[in-house]
């Protein structure tokens, strides 16, 4: 549906830090082999909690780890962003809200940007207030993200240097 | 490109809705129950913004037009609908003609006639909303109710300020309202609280409000072309303000969908330049003391600072000539 949740640069489920969210009675933990030692801090935390870890060298077989969880599953992954964004996706599709879902991105995130020119989005520096599109317009680079367009709005305006019309 | 040729304002005062009951203005709940629920409008400018729409859905059809595929059976209802109203309210403008699922809608004024089988889309030029749209100068919005919240499935807009059909499609309620700084007078967030009284819209029982803006020598102002449109707004000085500054004013219109119980969101767009105000003294006043008092974060959003001085300097210029006149008169 195109107004299910997908992961991008500010998603509520983003975490700096795996932590157990209350009101679960289950713990699924999704990690990448390559920082095993997230899935065990957070299993540190988790007590009696019982839960289910799935390490993963690649995202292939996850969907047969999210389907096989019980009811009432707090899902916590940890990944880089393309996996994360995967997993995140296929987690939705297996029915999963952002409620039961929370997500440390290894590395870097990814942010993209919606040109209001030319309509198409691309990727952007995280840090960048202004970019320029691929079509040759300025964007600011705007608070609002669309799910549909799958960006932040990229307000188009002319740089002083080049003088004002 | 397009361009901004589309020069008119409204003729008739009677028929524009002028926003202002008080002499300030803060954002709030202001739905009231709308008396003539027939969503159809025949002014003077009818047929001028009519074809100027048709023109910006046909020169932008992806800014102006956008929809997905599941809302054929909502489309059908909405075009039935506003056909209906037509027909009811102006009888010698419109007809529509059933025989089974051949329908045949004629519009008189623009002398269109156009037969079709109801229920399916390929015997029409058009999507059937887009079809039916084209016939009716106010944009229009349909927002489907899931779970508690309204999202935009589909939108012809080609008047409404700040408003992208492209930008906004599939939008909630709440996301589309993202960029206004929705507080009320005493500091609460407005967002929850109108959303909530939209769930409450029954079938047959529209609401509407009036939303305004200001435009500095500009009829369109959106997203798309805001690197045009941003750097123009410095050029407005009290000595051009009254013709270049337009009062610009959405009636909004909310219905909710029998069928499909989604709220059809209806906008008729009217200016008036800042000149005519004193057509009515009353408007001249309230528009006068209103300008004088925008809180800042509003007028930031609206677009409205870089000229707001100019048009407040505008309009005190013409107070103390007008009041000067009062005084002579008397004395003479
Ligand atoms: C349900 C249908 C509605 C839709 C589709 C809609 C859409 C919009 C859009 C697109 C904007 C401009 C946002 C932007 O700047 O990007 C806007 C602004 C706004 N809306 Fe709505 N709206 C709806 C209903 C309402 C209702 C019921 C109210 C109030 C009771 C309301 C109050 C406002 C206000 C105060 C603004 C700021 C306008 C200004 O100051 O110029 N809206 N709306
Ligand atoms: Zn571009």
């Amino acid at each position: 549906m195109y107004n299910s949740p997908v992961l991008f640069f500010e998603s509520a489920t983003l975490t700096e830090k795996l932590s157990p969210k209350t009101h679960f009675v289950k713990a699924a933990i999704i990690c990448d082999e390559a920082y095993k030692e997230e899935a065990q801090q957070l299993q540190a935390q988790l007590f009696d909690t019982p839960s289910a870890t799935f390490l993963f060298k690649d995202t292939a077989n996850v969907r047969d780890f999210i389907v096989e969880q019980k009811m009432g599953t707090c899902f916590y992954i940890a990944a880089n962003w393309d996996d994360a964004a995967a997993i995140f996706s296929t987690a939705v599709e297996e029915g999963l809200s952002e409620e039961e879902l929370q997500v440390k991105i290894i590395g870097e995130k990814r942010k993209y940007i919606y040109c209001m020119k030319c309509f198409t989005a691309s990727e952007i520096d995280t840090q960048a207030t202004h970019v320029q599109c691929g079509c040759g317009a300025h964007l600011e680079v705007g608070p609002f993200y669309s799910k549909v367009r799958k960006g932040y709005i990229g307000y188009p305006f002319v740089p002083k240097t080049e003088g004002v019309k | 490109m397009f361009t901004q040729e589309l020069d008119f304002k409204t003729t008739d005062l009677d028929t524009f809705p002028f926003p202002f009951r008080s002499d300030n203005y803060r954002y709030s709940n202001d739905l009231r129950r709308l008396e003539d629920t027939n969503l159809v409008l025949i002014t003077p400018e009818y047929e001028l913004q009519v074809r100027a729409k048709r023109r910006l859905l046909d020169e932008q059809p992806e800014v102006r037009y956008q929809s997905f595929p599941h809302t054929m059976e909502m489309q059908w209802e909405f075009l039935e609908m506003v056909f209906e109203m037509a027909v009811d309210k102006y009888p010698e403008h419109f007809e529509l003609i059933k025989n089974g699922d051949e329908w045949t809608f004629k519009n008189n004024i623009l002398k269109e006639e156009q037969t079709f089988t109801f229920g399916d889309p390929s015997t029409l030029p058009y999507e059937p909303y887009d079809f039916a749209g084209r016939h009716f100068h106010q944009d229009f919005v349909l927002m489907v109710n899931r779970n508690d919240n309204f999202y935009l499935e589909i939108g012809q807009v080609s008047y409404a300020a700040l408003f992208s059909a492209h930008w906004n499609k599939g939008m909630s309620f709440d996301e589309i309202h993202g960029p206004v700084p929705f507080v009320s007078r005493n500091g609460d967030n407005l967002i929850d609280r109108v959303r909530k009284f939209l769930l409450g819209i029954n079938p047959g029982e529209p609401w509407t409000r009036i939303n305004w803006n200001l435009m500095a020598d500009r009829w369109d102002v959106n997203y798309e072309t805001m690197d045009v449109w941003g750097p123009e707004r410095s050029l407005i000085t009290p000595e051009n303000a009254g013709k270049l500054v337009r009062l610009r004013v959405e009636e909004q219109k909310f219905y909710r969908m029998s069928r499909s119980n989604a709220i059809l969101f209806v906008l008729n767009t009217q200016f008036l330049p800042l000149e005519d105000m004193q057509l009515r003294q009353e408007w001249f006043d309230l528009m006068y003391s209103v300008l004088q008092d925008i809180p800042e974060p509003m007028a930031e959003y609206k677009g409205i600072a870089p000229f707001l001085p100019q048009s407040v300097e505008y309009l005190r210029r013409v107070d103390e000539k007008l009041k000067k006149q009062a005084v002579e008169t008397q004395e003479g």
